[in-house]
């Protein structure tokens, strides 16, 4: 997808970012097993669950974000572009 | 002075002609122009075959994007005035006068046209006054200036206010949030008692689901608008 520039790079990195810290806990469980212990969760598996939660919140959170600026972005150039046709139809009909 | 009409339209074929052929006999001072908001019927045809100044929106944008594409135009041309009138017949083009004036004589910044102050005409649902009468009372609460009308869109401003809202105007159902925009930054709103009509034809913008989420929205706005410390007492 990258390749194919379907997907920014920016927004890869996040997700790449992701994977990784997905693969780090499959390969170190003990990360995950000391970690909950060290804040007071009962069963690592929670805290995974925890984690990802809070993860795909923020990504979602990012990605609405990313939507307001573009829709933002989508208003202003319409505007100018309705406001230049208006001006090049009033241009043309003066040449006329 | 140099006064601008900006008719906002959306899928009013029915309308929009008998507007603008009511507003050139009665205003052929005024310079207008239609804001065609990437209308689905045959709204843009009719502007064009009868040669109307208009402004055509490659896709839609709402009302409030609408609207400010038209302040956009006024900034641009150099207009010392602008007006909102909705192209769905409800805004007299009679009682302009009542809303330019005092924005033309330097009374206020901002004039908004109110049906509850003679209370005459048309008065619409009393869903809608409930609804009104809230946001009257919040808006009071938040930013001390008393707007009986305030979603009212028949409303005169001059040039500093125009510029204001190029730079940032509500996308949807914008004119009780352009009020406390407005007062926030520091322009007197004022009220002038006008007389609406019945829409001649096309829908209300505004449904029943609708309408919840617009108190909840606008609530919300004038909340965070006086949270933020932008309010000037």
């Amino acid at each position: 997808m990258i390749k194919k520039r379907r997907l920014g790079l920016k927004y890869a990195l996040l997700w790449l970012g992701c994977g990784l810290a997905m693969l780090l806990f499959a390969i170190f469980p003990q990360i995950v097993i000391k970690g909950s212990a060290l804040v007071g969760i009962m069963d690592p598996v929670n805290a995974v669950f925890f984690i990802f939660v809070v993860l795909f919140i923020v990504l979602l959170l990012s990605m609405t974000a990313v939507t307001s600026a573009l829709s933002e972005k989508a208003l202003r150039l319409s505007q100018t572009v309705a406001l230049l046709e208006e001006r090049i139809r009033k241009l043309e009909s003066k040449d006329k | 002075m140099r006064v601008l009409i900006i008719i906002p339209a959306y899928n009013e074929s029915d309308t929009i002609l008998s507007v603008v052929r009511e507003l050139e006999s009665v205003k052929p001072e005024y310079d207008y122009v239609v804001i065609n908001d990437c209308s689905t019927d045959n709204t843009l045809d009719i502007l064009r075959e009868n040669n109307i100044r208009h402004i055509a929106l490659p896709v839609n944008l709402g009302i409030g994007g609408g609207v400010q594409t038209g302040f956009k135009y006024a900034v641009q041309e150099g207009y010392d005035i602008a007006v909102q009138l909705d192209g769905d017949g409800q805004h007299d083009p009679h009682y302009l006068d009542s809303i330019v004036g005092p924005v033309e004589r330097g009374e206020c910044d901002m004039c908004i046209g109110s049906r509850f102050i003679e209370h005459e005409g048309f008065q619409t649902s009393f869903m809608r006054r409930v609804g009104i009468k809230f946001l009257s009372a919040l808006i009071k609460l938040c930013c001390g200036v008393r707007v009986t009308d305030n979603t009212s869109g028949f409303r005169a401003m001059n040039t500093a206010v125009i510029k204001h809202f190029t730079t940032s105007y509500a996308q949807d159902y914008p004119e009780p949030e352009a009020i406390i925009s407005a007062v926030s930054a520091g322009f007197t709103v004022k009220e002038a008692p006008v007389v609406m009509r019945e829409r001649l034809g096309g829908r209300s913008s505004i449904s029943a689901i609708k309408s919840a989420y617009y108190m909840i929205k606008v609530s919300i706005a004038i909340l965070l608008y006086s949270l933020s410390g932008k309010v000037k007492k």
